[in-house]
């Protein structure tokens, strides 16, 4: 068996980690595969060369300390977005109860649907909370009003 | 073998016994001692990858810290699929061009990681490091030989993959794998 031959069978045993049948048929024939592979076996067994450089407490420590920092701006960041959440949440509502009480002093028969209006749209934030309901009343939301550009014409 | 110490309570868990997917899951959920467990696991390797590059000990220690502290940030980015010390080096070599950056040492040419082609350039402390395991197989390798054997014995990376973190063509990176593997067959028969 050629050179090249003799590195893909000693590739393949690394590769798949495992000595194969063909491969161990090899080896008996092939005494320099043989000692390549008695080679792997004792590297394997006596650990890799790079695991003789090992960190030092005072290493270790001071990762630790950056990973307690990190962690805390993890959770952090968590906490200001679920504050903001929480705000917008409250200014959603505040504006609809707003909104809603708005509209019953103009129109005094609408009073018991703007309370279950309002209920409804508690009840949905509970369960989801970042998004208004698709069904709800678009009304309900405070809505600018630009001049007409044909105001300055007429 | 993973989850051999589930069961127990966390304060008695020995992570050594781990093996780094179950580490990595662990260190997604925040448990910091997983994650020391991986600096510990790959330290040395990290190390003798930077100092392949001709970095002095004290400051491969530096971007060693800041590499393993950016890859807990971005453990979540980690795709257990691929290689863990793969992309640690990637994370590390990136920390390390940052740096030259920052000094304004970056060479653009790209020849600054062709680390499989260097002559002899072990640092100081690298020679100390061998020196001290004389009578070791692996006393005397260079820090970018000692990767070389890890990455394709140890984690059996392809040399494909093996070529991006080190550098080079695959082709040379398997040549010089092969050369090394009889260097060392002939200080084991001896
Ligand atoms: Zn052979």
């Amino acid at each position: 068996m050629t050179d090249k031959e003799c590195k893909k069978i000693i590739d393949r045993a690394i590769e798949d980690n495992k000595v194969d049948a063909a491969t161990e048929a090899h080896a008996r024939t092939c005494p320099k595969c043989a000692s390549t592979l008695a080679l792997l076996a004792l590297l394997k067994t006596s650990g890799s060369p790079t695991s003789d450089l090992k960190p030092s407490a005072a290493f270790l420590a001071s990762i630790e300390s950056s990973l307690t920092v990190t962690a805390a701006a993890t959770s952090l960041k968590a906490k200001l977005l679920a504050a903001v959440v929480g705000a917008a949440l409250t200014a959603t509502i505040a504006l609809t109860i707003f909104s809603h009480s708005s509209k019953s002093e103009t129109q005094p028969g609408k009073t018991s649907e703007t309370t279950s209006l309002t209920s409804s749209t508690e009840a949905t934030s509970a369960s989801n909370p970042a998004k208004p309901e698709a069904g709800a009343d678009a009304t309900a939301f405070p809505q600018l009003k630009f001049p007409s550009p044909t105001d300055e014409i007429k | 073998m993973s989850g051999t110490g589930f069961g127990r309570p966390p304060l008695t868990r020995n992570y050594e016994s781990f093996e780094s997917n179950d580490l990595i899951e662990m260190a997604r959920k925040g448990q910091k001692q997983a994650f020391s467990m991986l600096v510990k696991r790959h330290y040395g390797t990290v190390m003798y990858y930077l100092m392949g590059f001709g970095i002095k000990k004290s400051d491969a220690e530096d971007i060693t810290q800041e590499a393993f502290i950016n890859a807990f940030r971005k453990i979540d980015q980690f795709k257990t699929s691929g290689s863990f010390v793969g992309w640690l080096l990637r994370i590390a070599r990136n920390q390390h061009i940052d740096k030259l950056r920052k000094e304004k040492k970056f060479d653009t040419s790209g020849n600054e990681f062709d680390l499989l082609n260097l002559p002899d350039d072990r640092t100081p402390e690298a020679q100390v490091v061998s020196d001290a395991v004389v009578d070791d197989l692996y006393a005397g390798l260079k820090p970018q030989e000692r990767v070389l054997i890890e990455l394709r014995v140890f984690q059996q990376m392809p040399f494909s993959e093996i070529a991006e973190h080190l550098g080079s063509s695959e082709g040379n990176a398997r040549l010089v794998f092969h050369r090394l593997i009889v260097r060392l067959r002939k200080k084991f028969r001896s």
